[in-house]
């Protein structure tokens, strides 16, 4: 950690800022539409000015950064369902789309299916399948993250994904891997 | 389905692929905003270090756009469309032309609609019609989990009368509009008289091809919707979080349309209706 109150210039910081926007901006992008996650991501690096003196060290930066983000997408989902956004959908009602052409998203039937599975999925499994799969974050960086064991995180993975299996292919069984573990090691893609 | 395939699948519809998809965002512009608000942060971390004391307003260093503006803007042109629409087209009335008429079609969808029959509702539809009042997909397979939704808020659609938009009514698509009133059975529960709104279709050789529902629910939502949603969160904590989803492509927050959501839904507004008497 950087201990020394004050000790962390701008410069560095901006050096930090330009360093892991995108991924941030990528983290808030996969779970909230283009101008909200534009918002998040510039609350999130708010945050961490704040805390400029607590930056950590770059092997833990983008976890750091993570954990905040965590807080704020939380934050956002929550100003969102009170926002008329959703009191439209309450009756089904059509909401112009907007585009923003400063993310890709990914629009094929298949995706979307996956997708929206990904999002019905309780509220921390969730979290963890898309750190896994999209942060492509290693599953002991997870764990470390969210204050549980790697064999939790491998637990929920796990059931994270037989659920999904059920829901993506209601008419076959759930996953079934003869390996044990059944997550590479690494947890990269 | 293997664990290694769905892991997968999830990988591969992963939202943001590629980091370099979102490098059209001008970075250097970006460090020159972070430069200001890092300043003026700064500025007001040291009048803190003075005793607490702000010598001025305190300001918000984000980049944010207030939400508020982009509705603001965002029912702005939808009233533009309207607007243009109703002084450009002169209205034919429906009833000059009764039978199969783009106007009698657009009854017969209301009349579905109005009775929350999801199959009437379905036969006037084009196969591969564009539906605004659904939620996002949009799909004419939807109409049925829709319906069941509405019929759980006890969604009625009364009063309405349709009529072209055009006096030209071979040149399709014909546009037609609808107004009507609105009432659910939550706004009855918070004596909130019913409001005015409006379907607009395209039909097109007899079925509707397009359909917008507007609805000025910024007005409607804050004495209806927000107040449920809040008696939620304080009385079934959570509920909120598992009952609305993102749609997949975010761009709206819906309900998730899970039989056992549909089931508990109509038990909360049952409750919420017995704690408003």
């Amino acid at each position: 950690m950087m201990r020394d109150p004050g000790a962390v210039p701008e410069r560095v910081f901006e050096d930090f800022y330009a360093r892991y926007r995108l991924h941030v901006l990528a983290y808030c992008t996969r779970r909230l539409r283009g101008a909200d996650a534009a918002d998040a991501c510039s609350e999130i690096f708010l945050t961490a000015w704040r805390r400029r003196d607590d930056l950590p060290p770059t092997p833990e930066a983008l976890p750091y950064l993570y954990g905040i983000a965590s807080r704020v997408v939380s934050n956002h989902r929550r100003s969102l369902r009170r926002r008329v956004r959703l009191n439209s959908k309450l009756l089904g009602l059509g909401e112009a789309r907007e585009e923003d052409p400063s993310t890709v998203l990914v629009r094929k039937e298949r995706d979307l299916q996956v997708q929206a599975a990904v999002r019905r999925l309780p509220p921390k499994d969730r979290e963890i399948v898309m750190l896994y799969a999209w942060e492509d974050l290693p599953r002991e960086t997870i764990a470390r993250m969210m204050g549980m064991s790697k064999m939790a995180v491998d637990q929920r993975i796990h059931r994270a994904y037989q659920r999904l299996a059920i829901v993506l292919e209601p008419s076959r069984a759930a996953p079934t891997n003869s390996a044990s573990p059944v997550i590479d090691e690494g947890g990269g893609s | 389905m293997t664990f290694d395939r769905i892991d997968r699948m999830v990988r591969e519809a992963n939202p943001v692929p590629d980091l370099a998809a979102l490098e059209p965002v001008d970075s250097s512009d970006l460090l020159d905003q972070w430069r200001n608000n890092m300043q003026v942060d700064s500025n007001d971390r040291k009048v803190d270090n003075t005793g607490g004391r702000r010598d001025g307003p305190v300001r918000d260093m984000t980049t944010r756009r207030p939400p508020q503006f982009r509705w603001v803007a965002a029912l702005g042109a939808v009233a533009v469309v309207i607007v243009a629409a109703a002084i450009i087209l002169p209205d034919v009335t429906g009833g000059i032309l009764g039978g199969d008429s783009p106007v009698a079609v657009a009854e017969r969808y209301m009349a579905a609609r109005s009775a929350l029959d999801a199959e009437a509702a379905v036969a006037e539809l084009s196969p591969d019609a564009e539906l605004a009042d659904v939620p996002y997909t949009g799909d004419i397979d939807d109409v049925d989990q829709v319906f069941a939704y509405l019929a759980v808020l006890d969604n009625e659609v009364t009063e309405y009368a349709c009529s072209a938009s055009q006096q030209d009514l071979a040149s399709e698509p014909v546009a037609v509009r609808c107004s009507y009133r609105f009432d659910t059975n939550l706004s009855q529960a918070l004596d909130v008289e019913p409001v005015d709104g409006e379907f607009a279709f395209l039909v097109e050789e007899g079925k509707i091809t397009n359909l917008a529902h507007l609805f000025n629910f910024a007005e409607y939502s804050p004495k209806v919707f927000e107040v449920f949603i809040d008696w939620l969160d304080e009385n079934h904590p959570g509920v909120n979080d598992s009952m609305w989803v993102e749609a997949p492509d975010f761009s709206q927050v819906m309900f998730n349309h899970e039989e056992a959501s549909l089931e508990d839904l109509e038990r909360y507004i049952a409750e919420f209706e017995a704690a408003q008497r």
